[in-house]
């Protein structure tokens, strides 16, 4: 079975949820919608205080072309435009805040009705970043940026993410499972945005329904690939070896060889853009773990908040922590007023039993961590360095390679946290670039 | 016998020629002087003269006849040696040692999450902002601590570093590590230090800290000499050139915010000397002078802060300081 | 083949610095850096190599036909240190910065046992003057591979939390010990 070099092999935790149909949310009183909910340049708000806004309707505008706004995620009052914590920086970001009046009204002229088949790609691009598309495996790159790739790095592999190799996860599978035709819709716009006249769907092989479903369902031209379960299987560079057997170079990116991947989520996302003009205003997550009493797949609004989240989903039993994703890339929360973001592909309530706090030693030099990585790096060596703050000798050892999957930091019989230190390095190489540009 | 002395005398002989004739050869010029000043720096390679270490600022010293003493740690004996070894004066500059900037204790702060993953501050801020609640406070985790080249600066039982002033040579290596800029350099006979640098409002404040500055300018009202001032929503600050070290400040400050550095010697006035002239008197900013025309005056020592203005201003030099 | 022989047992059968325990002194000094590792170790062949022929032709043209074998400790020494003069002269001018780096422990060479162990060596050994000057050019070269595996070794673990007490001189002790007894693993090497 096809896979990639180094990786591990967690526990996959999805028997929790992964057999959970999924729920639709019911509508909260207020959404606290971040206008910052993509990589890249900021958007600025385009409504304020005491504004009524619909469902769907674009409450910022993009500040460059690596930009997308965020829409209302239902009909209601602007209450505030405010600083609220953010769930990726942990720090204070715009926010607007949405008091709802019930009626759930869509703006004027939507759901429409139109054929994305007859639209040029030009056309299909613009509805994308107009309806606020971005990668929903949780990197949330904006997609029309990813599918306009420049005239010299021709695309030739389409890859569709299903593979979910976070351990908890199960939001992607319950789609691939309940509603298949809108990722493959989606994924036909993508091929035809591309240019390209065949495409991959590449599923883990825990997933054996999904992979029936789908092979069942797909058209000629694309095909269902199934891959050896390891993680990170699902991490665009390792998808893209398994897939195709290349290699992304260092520091480059998929279309350097030609590929791309966009997660099955987003296909589907990009289905109900492009065909029914819906902006990106909810999403399935999975809340999940030890900690929540009715583990659920939920189909939620963005903006809804935490707490709310958790009461729908029976309350919590004993918390250690609270991650936004997954267990090895997702970020911990510490304010129960956080929302659910376009990138929050799960939400897990772990107890102390699930979390790990003990402190950390010395590198003992066992070498496991070489033998995970999947980018093939020295995460031991990099550790070290990062205990010291010696950024440059980091650099030197491919530090900025690193896409941070954990795997190290998993293995390490010293429980050391090696991310950290790959997140730290990499910080004290921004803040010296910084002073050197302005020097 | 003779052999051995023949042999050896001439091994030696042509040894020396080989020598001599190489050092003329490879001569390489070197100032002895440099030696001399590198002696006299402290050798502790810090780098806050700028140079890469002592051995590089020496070179510099010596070679650049304009070349300004940049050393924090170098003492005055120190500076007249090398002042005398280069036959030229050098400025040595106000001595400024280290200051934290912070009160905020877990007690009377409030911290946000409990944070697991190195022991750095410059790694913990990454998480979140820092798992203490104000952006501005102190996290705590020694990074000042381990980055001084001096053994200046100890984490206390309050989880706050605390300055050695003894030991502390101001060189700046613990102002440049703190990921929020809490410590800062001030002269080293400063004698009140604002001990907060939050940009918040206070009424954001007081959700999170009981120490911090709150910027209510009671401070700013009561200073009798314009020296300590609130601008721009940033936390009270002391101009140390202004301030006469009288001390209301720290009396009226609400939150307790404002730290006093050193105990100062109280001022007593010499009975014999004093023409009774009340200059003190009009001067004391705590009203501890008293006394009637043309008699001695009294300095009440349950009152007087040592600020010393009386002793500067008396004409008579009838003020002394108790030594303490 | 004989001198291919030699080399190898003068480099790695019996190390100078690993197996005799000659040298030591800059071993521990100049070893905490890779580059002036490097430094020291041409220094040293140089001087070696020099100091061994010199010396091969003072005992035996100069002092066993006068009968003043007595002497050889003396005349070497004073071979040694001039040789060790010349060097130091050389490098401060062609590299000033390998000079400040290697410090001190450049006219050491003189007081290093390995240098003179060598010029006594060949005279025990009886070897010819070829064999004299291929035999220390061996060990040279024996010291410069232990000089620079240490240091290679020290560079990385200085990266590690080594306990207080053992920081700095007590651990490179330790290794070099550890180093030794790796090299033991040559001994049979060359019969």
């Amino acid at each position: 079975m096809k896979t990639f070099k180094g990786g591990i092999h967690p526990p996959g935790q999805k028997s929790l949820v992964k057999d959970n149909a999924i729920v639709e949310m019911p509508l909260g009183s207020l959404f606290f919608v971040l206008t910052q909910q993509h990589l890249g340049a900021p958007a600025k708000p385009l409504v304020k205080k005491g504004d009524k806004v619909l469902r769907g309707q674009v409450l910022t505008e993009p500040l460059g072309f690596v930009s997308v706004p965020v829409h209302a995620p239902t009909s209601g009052t602007v209450k505030e435009v405010a600083k609220k914590v953010h769930p990726v920086t942990g720090l204070l970001a715009p926010c607007v805040v949405i008091e709802a009046d019930g009626n759930d009204q869509w703006a004027e002229g939507l759901p429409l009705e139109r054929d994305p088949f007859a639209m040029s790609a030009k056309d299909l691009l613009s509805v994308i970043q107009g309806c606020g598309l971005v990668g929903m495996g949780g990197a949330t790159f904006p997609t029309h940026v990813k599918l306009s790739p420049p005239k010299d790095k021709p695309i030739d592999t389409f890859i569709v993410n299903g593979a979910e190799c976070e351990p908890y996860l199960a939001a992607d599978y319950r789609l691939m499972l309940e509603q298949p035709d809108r990722i493959i819709k989606g994924t036909q716009i993508i091929m035809r945005i591309l240019g390209l006249d065949h495409a991959v769907i590449a599923i883990e092989a825990n997933k054996p329904d999904a992979i029936k479903v789908m092979e069942n369902l797909v058209p000629p031209e694309i095909t269902v690939e199934s891959l050896k379960v390891k993680y990170p299987q699902g991490a665009e560079k390792q998808l893209i070896n398994a897939c195709s057997g290349r290699e992304v170079p260092s520091g480059g990116l998929p279309m350097d060889v030609g590929a791309l991947v966009q997660n099955a989520g987003t296909c589907a996302a990009v289905w109900d853009a492009c065909s029914r003009g819906i902006p990106l205003i909810e999403r399935i997550t999975s809340v999940t773990g030890g900690g929540i009493k009715e583990p659920k797949n939920i189909k939620v609004r963005i903006g809804t908040p935490l707490h709310e989240v958790i009461e729908f989903c029976g309350g919590l039993t004993d918390v250690a922590k609270v991650v936004f994703g997954g267990p090895m890339m997702g970020i911990a929360q510490y304010s129960p007023d956080v929302s659910v973001m376009k990138g929050t592909s799960g939400i897990l309530i772990l107890t102390h039993q699930e979390t790990n706090i003990d402190t950390f030693s010395s590198c003992i030099g066992c070498g496991r961590c070489i033998d995970a990585c999947p980018m093939s790096l020295n995460p031991s060596i990099l550790s070290k360095f990062g205990e010291k703050g010696m950024w440059e000798k980091a650099v030197e050892y491919n530090l900025l390679d690193c896409f941070e999957c954990g795997s190290c930091t998993y293995m390490c019989p010293a429980n050391r946290p090696i991310v950290h230190f790959v997140k730290y390095l990499k910080t004290l190489q921004r803040e010296a670039n910084a002073k050197r540009k302005e020097a | 016998m003779i052999n051995a002395v023949i042999l050896v005398g001439g091994i030696g002989f042509v040894a020396a020629l080989i020598l001599g004739i190489s050092a003329v050869t490879f001569a390489v010029k070197m100032d002895p002087r440099e030696k001399a000043v590198l002696d006299q720096l402290p050798g502790a390679n810090c780098g806050a003269c700028g140079f890469a270490g002592c051995a590089a600022f020496a070179h510099e010293l010596t070679q650049n006849e304009n070349a300004e003493m940049a050393c924090p740690a170098v003492n005055e004996e120190a500076l007249q040696a090398i002042s005398d070894v280069l036959c030229r004066e050098l400025g040595g500059g106000t001595p400024m040692i280290a200051f934290v900037g912070c009160k905020g204790t877990p007690e009377k702060s409030i911290t946000r999450f409990s944070y697991v993953g190195p022991h750095d501050c410059r790694a913990a801020q990454i998480v979140a902002g820092g798992a203490k609640a104000c952006q501005y406070g102190c996290l705590g985790l020694g990074s000042c601590v381990d980055v001084c080249p001096f053994d200046a600066i100890h984490m206390g039982e309050d989880s706050l570093p605390h300055v050695d002033d003894l030991k502390c040579t101001g060189c700046g290596k613990c102002v440049d590590t703190c990921p929020r800029e809490i410590i800062r350099l001030v002269p080293a006979n400063a004698n009140y230090c604002v001990s907060c640098i939050s940009r918040d409002s206070a009424k954001d404040m007081k959700a999170y800290c009981q120490v911090g500055c709150i910027k209510c300018r009671i401070c700013e009202n009561t200073c009798p000499f314009d020296a300590i001032v609130v601008v721009d929503g940033n936390a009270a600050i002391i101009n140390q050139e202004k301030c006469r070290k009288c001390g209301l400040c720290v009396s009226v400050c609400p939150t307790g915010v404002i730290e006093q550095l050193h105990v100062q010697a109280k001022a007593y006035i010499i009975e014999e000397k004093c023409r009774g002239c009340s200059i003190c008197a009009q001067v004391c900013p705590v009203d501890a002078i008293s006394g009637k025309p043309k008699e001695p005056y009294v300095i009440d020592q349950g009152k007087c802060v040592g600020c010393g203005l009386c002793i500067e201003k008396c004409p008579a030099d009838a003020v002394e300081r108790l030594s303490i | 083949m004989y001198y291919v022989l030699l080399i190898v047992g003068a480099a790695l059968v019996n190390n100078f610095v690993l197996s005799r325990f000659l040298g030591i002194c800059p071993f521990m000094g100049v070893s905490k850096r890779i580059d002036t590792a490097i430094g020291m170790s041409m220094a040293v062949i140089f001087v070696m190599t020099l100091a061994s022929f010199v010396t091969w032709l003072i005992n035996y043209y100069l002092l066993t036909p006068l009968g003043i074998q007595y002497l050889q400790t003396i005349a070497f020494i004073l071979v040694i240190a001039s040789l060790v003069q010349l060097v130091e002269m050389i490098i401060q001018r062609v590299s000033p910065p390998l000079y400040q780096a290697l410090g001190i422990f450049l006219p050491l060479i003189t007081t290093n046992c390995a240098v003179l162990g060598v010029a006594l060596l060949n005279i025990q050994l009886k070897y010819n003057l070829l064999e004299a000057c291929i035999f220390a050019i061996g060990a040279a070269l024996g010291f410069g591979l232990a000089l620079v595996v240490f240091a290679g070794m020290r560079e990385d673990f200085e990266l590690n939390n080594i306990p207080k007490a053992f920081r700095g001189t007590p651990i490179a002790l330790i290794t070099a010990g550890i180093l030794s007894l790796a090299f033991m693993g040559f001994s049979g090497l060359v019969k």
